[in-house]
């Protein structure tokens, strides 16, 4: 420690985004005793969604030290292998969003090329075929990836749905164990310095006024701090992100067996998600509300549950953008303070993850040096420009036309750099590798598929290549048969968990 | 399917660089590939390869054992600059890590508290490639990732025609068919802007659908036939002159390149087997070019040429069915940044990318963004040393007389100075610790350092910065002498 270093930091909401960045600061700055306060109000209550997720937020586990089984039994969570999209980019298409890749790549050239191929030539096997995740997802499948590289049942990744609630509860019991302090109250109050702006502290509604040198507004929607500070600066992205209301609706479960993955049902101005979960399943109707009303939304949404409603649907109203400066002065905004983009490929507790992973990475001391916020900015803003753009791709590469809403997504012009990338692949079939997700099952998911494969693989015959990939296919099958289903999967993780266990 | 022609004009480390890649990754059943090796020179005439060489080699299946029994070639551990912001300055820029991280806190951060507290360690003394280079060690790196010695990095010396040679045969064994040639005439289609054939002085010509320009500066089809021009000079170090002369040796000298800054220029300084070859750049208006003739003579510098420099590059490196790589795209003073590393990079970026060659548009606009990228960071790279030579050099202070520090490097200082820590980017040229290791051996320190380390006690880490200093002070003496390998090597 030395006179510059941050004593005291203040997180105002107890949401998953106060929660997760209460325990991972909680947990660096263990050995130096830091002074972490986290003001919540229950009377304010959390958004109380956002329960699916991509594969990273075991590593955010991990970095706590907190047990897997352990979690999955707190939280109620399940495994998820993907997204399965259904009738995105035409009516009647159903593709997945492996978590993992498809086939692989031969001779320095992507696996894609070699199907691309075999359809231009007449095959007709989806590309889902090809992708253990993926065809694990479809049969119900889990099991932990192997360790063996070699071995096909390592090809895949996971990550969990669970109940959001759970796990805010869960990390604020880990967070209060290792020293940080919560209070309740809501804030009425933000006194900026008045040279510098600089938030000198808050007041709550209780008269306690709480001084810090580093203030995190995790206060969801309202950003409460950060609007102070940065004066309401937002970059708004719904002309490209149509969706700005949601109707979220917990069921019983169904009949069926547990499906290991997200599923997202396109509708006619909008989505619609699934999320089991071990008790009850998730749902969700995230709508434009320009081509929508909410009655016809939530009747959309209440004729495809899977089974009984268990409560009263509830409404959310956003914009899909992103504050300016996450970090303005002495106020970082984390979570849905900083900015939002759609649940549609689950990424806000990612970004969330991100952000505290770049403010770890450029902790500040009282200097406040300019050129470290302005870089923590730029590069959680390179983050929310890459998902945004894989998000909006999901809605410019459609070619329905059975809805205004659908025509008007296809018609729209996209942000630069995706239109050139979509460009590339359309024609080339090139992926960026920089870019989110799998990107080449997504696009050709979608409906884009591009006009060539490689010429380089014309060198093998049809026959070889044809051959290549049922064994790949094959293979994938056999792997599948040997994994237990994930219902089944869970349950032993279950029956073997000693619940309660102490931290 | 029909068989594509590439042709490659102009031969040299460059030419012959593309040829071998390109037979190496495309199948012979599917493009037959030219190489029209003309009479041209090269304007280069060593290279300090850094150890991104090898990642090359493998892609074209060259054997380091086929460059090494070349006369020339020469192991390279990093390079040494000096006199760049005052006059005793030495640091090094070696390949490889420095020092290790303790705790899980980064050694960069435990060396800068170190530094600020008073204990001024010379940042050298942590790394295993700088201290062997000094003591005149060599030695392949360990492929146990447990020993100290697979730290080590090292780059290669070339001298360029010999090279040149190596890579010629090598291409020629991979079944690229030359022609040795001068093209005198380019036709080109009037709509498409397509080049449709070449002219060559054998009387012959020839057709491909696809041209590859490595002509070097005269760029005979990207500027010349395609009128391609020169975008901007924001690449100009303000030297116009380059004066190239080597030195015999009697005994091999360390695997380390000199680079240095002077009042009218920089050079360097290259070892290979039996003898150091010298690159001034320097300005004809601040220094006479007989007084530099003069000077390397007095270093005992022999065979000087002087030939015209400038840096330029062009608007676009690919256009309709024109590529250039090289100096007939760009070129930029080739002390910091290899031009032939970023000849390798630009051919494999173009193997990445071309997919079909009759869908070519979307891949060439994205060569080309990614090329203007690569420029953008080299260029970064050119001006931070030529910031730091500021106050030393009238080069570089005339420079920013003309110029201010880019955004994108000012970013770069003031993130480093105000806590030490680094800007990424997109096709990053240093690691992070190449960084520091620049900065600090130009006294630019940061004045704060990363929170983590005060997690550790003062006195363990002084304890284990002292220790690690020994123990690779130790483990640099038991790498072999430098002649001893390589003699036993080429047995
Ligand atoms: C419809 C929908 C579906 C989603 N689905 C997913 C998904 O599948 N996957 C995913 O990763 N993400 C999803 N998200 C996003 C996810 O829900 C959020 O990123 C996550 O819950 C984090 O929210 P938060 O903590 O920022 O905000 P909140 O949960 O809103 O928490 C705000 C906190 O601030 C407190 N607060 C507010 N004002 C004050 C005040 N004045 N004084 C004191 N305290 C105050 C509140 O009490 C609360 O504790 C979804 C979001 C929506 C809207």
């Amino acid at each position: 420690m030395n006179q510059h270093s941050i004593k005291k930091i203040v997180i105002v909401g107890g949401g998953t985004a106060g929660w997760m960045t209460a325990a991972a600061l909680a947990k660096k700055f263990l050995p130096i005793n830091m002074d972490i306060v986290l003001v919540e109000s229950e009377a304010i209550g959390t958004v109380g969604v956002g329960e699916s997720t991509i594969p990273h937020i075991r590593g955010f586990n991990e970095y706590l030290g907190i047990d897997e089984s352990f979690f999955i039994a707190e939280t109620k969570a399940t495994f998820k292998l993907g997204i399965a999209f259904k009738h995105w980019g035409q009516l009647g298409n159903d593709y997945i969003h492996p978590f993992g890749p498809l086939g692989h790549d031969i001779n320095g050239v992507e696996f894609h090329h070699y199907w691309l191929r075999m359809q231009q030539e007449g095959s007709k096997y989806p590309l889902d075929n090809y992708s253990m995740a993926a065809m694990a997802a479809r049969a119900g499948k889990f099991q932990h990836p192997s360790t063996d590289s070699m071995s096909l049942l390592s090809n895949y990744n996971y990550a969990f749905h669970f109940d959001a609630a759970l796990y805010a509860k869960y990390l604020r019991r880990y967070a209060e164990a290792i020293n940080v302090k919560r209070i309740e109250g809501i804030v009425a109050a933000t006194n900026l310095n008045s040279d510098n702006g600089f938030i000198e502290s808050i007041r709550l509604d209780s008269g306690i006024t709480l001084g810090g040198d580093l203030f995190i507004d995790c206060t969801g929607f309202k950003g409460i701090l950060i609007d102070k500070v940065l004066n309401a600066k937002f970059e708004d992205w719904s002309h490209w992100l149509r969706c700005d209301k949601a109707i979220a609706v917990p069921c019983a479960l169904s009949e069926e067996k547990l499906t290991p993955y997200t599923q997202a049902t396109a509708q006619q101005a909008g989505w619609q998600w699934r999320i089991p979960l071990q008790h009850r399943t998730g749902n969700g109707h995230v709508y434009a509300s320009d081509y929508l009303s909410d009655d016809e939304a939530a009747a959309i949404l209440l004729k495809n549950l899977d089974g009984e409603p268990l409560a009263e649907p509830k409404f959310f109203t956003f914009k899909a953008g992103q504050r300016k400066q996450n970090w303005e002065k002495n106020c970082v905004a984390i979570g849905l303070s900083g900015g939002f983009l759609e649940p549609l490929e689950s990424t806000s507790i990612y970004l969330i993850q991100v952000g505290i992973q770049k403010l770890l990475d450029f902790f500040p001391d009282k200097n406040f040096a300019k050129a470290n916020s302005a870089e923590f900015n730029r590069q959680l803003d390179e983050e929310y420009v890459r998902i945004r753009d894989f998000i909006i791709m999901h809605y410019k590469e459609n070619a329905r036309e059975d809805s205004p809403f659908w025509m008007d997504c296809k018609n729209m012009s996209v942000p630069d750099a995706l239109a050139q990338r979509q460009k590339l692949f359309k024609s080339t079939g090139y992926v960026d590798h920089q870019q989110y997700g799998v990107y080449a099952a997504v696009c050709i998911g979608q409906g884009l598929i591009p006009d060539v494969y490689d010429f380089k693989i014309n060198a093998f015959s049809h026959h070889k290549i044809a051959a290549y990939l049922e064994k790949i296919h094959g293979n994938i099958n056999a792997a599948v048969a040997s994994m237990p289903f994930a219902q089944d999967y869970i349950n032993r993780i279950l029956a073997n968990t000693n619940q309660g266990k102490p931290l | 399917m029909t068989i594509k022609k590439i042709v490659i004009v102009g031969g040299g480390a460059v030419g012959w660089s593309v040829a071998a890649l390109l037979r190496a990754q495309f199948p012979r059943e599917l493009v037959v590939i030219q190489l029209i090796e003309d009479s041209r020179k090269d304007a280069l005439s060593v290279e300090c390869a850094s150890s991104r060489i090898h990642s090359f080699h493998d892609l074209i299946g060259l054997q380091e054992k086929i460059c090494m029994l070349d006369p020339y070639t020469h192991f390279g551990l990093g390079v040494m600059y000096e006199g760049w912001s005052y006059d005793s300055q030495k640091y090094m820029l070696a390949g490889g890590y420095y020092g290790a991280s303790l705790d899980g806190v980064d050694f960069q951060n435990i060396y800068i508290k170190n530094y600020l507290s008073g204990e001024k360690n010379d940042l050298d003394d942590f790394s295993l490639n700088a201290v062997a280079a000094k003591l005149g060690r060599f030695g392949h790196p360990s492929s146990d990732s447990q020993s100290i010695y697979s730290a080590i990095k090292y780059g290669l010396h070339f001298q360029l025609d010999s090279y040149a040679d190596i890579l010629k045969s090598h291409a020629l064994a991979l079944g690229i068919d030359v022609i040795i040639a001068d093209c005198t005439a380019v036709s080109r289609d009037n709509n498409s802007g397509n080049i449709t054939s070449l002219e060559l002085d054998s009387q012959h010509s020839v057709m491909a659908d696809l041209y590859i320009d490595c002509t070097g500066e005269a760029s005979v089809l990207l500027g010349d036939a395609c009128g391609v021009k020169c975008a901007s000079d924001d690449m100009d170090i303000l030297c116009d002159r380059v004066a190239i002369g080597y030195r015999l040796q009697s005994s091999l000298l360390p695997s380390i390149a000199v680079l240095t800054s002077t009042a009218d220029g920089f050079f360097k300084v290259i070892p290979l087997k039996d003898r150091d070859v010298i690159v001034y750049y320097f300005s004809s208006d601040l220094i006479r070019e007989n007084d530099i003739e003069t000077m390397l003579a007095t270093w005992g510098f022999t065979h000087v040429t002087i030939a015209n420099y400038r840096s330029y590059r062009r608007e676009k490196f690919w256009v309709n069915n024109c590529l250039a790589i090289g100096h007939s795209g760009a070129r930029y003073c080739d002390l910091l940044v290899s031009p032939l590393q970023s000849v390798r990079d630009s051919i494999v970026r173009f193997l990445d990318l071309f997919i079909d060659f009759d869908n070519v548009d979307a891949s060439r606009d994205e060569f080309n963004r990614l090329s203007h990228i690569e420029l953008d960071n080299i260029n970064e790279v050119i001006e931070l040393h030529m910031y730091a030579s500021q106050h030393h050099s009238a080069v570089s202070c005339r420079y920013f007389s003309s110029h201010s520090l880019s955004s994108s490097s000012a970013h770069r200082l003031n993130l480093f100075v105000s806590n030490g820590r680094h800007t990424h980017c997109d096709l990053s040229l240093l690691t992070d610790i190449e960084w520091a290791a620049f900065f600090i051996g130009n006294k630019i320190i940061p004045k704060s350092y990363s929170y983590d380390v005060d997690f550790l006690d003062g006195e363990r880490v002084r304890d284990f910065l002292s220790k690690l200093k020994a123990v690779i002070f130790e483990s640099a003496q038991k790498i072999p002498k430098h002649a001893d390998y390589i003699k036993s090597l080429l047995k």
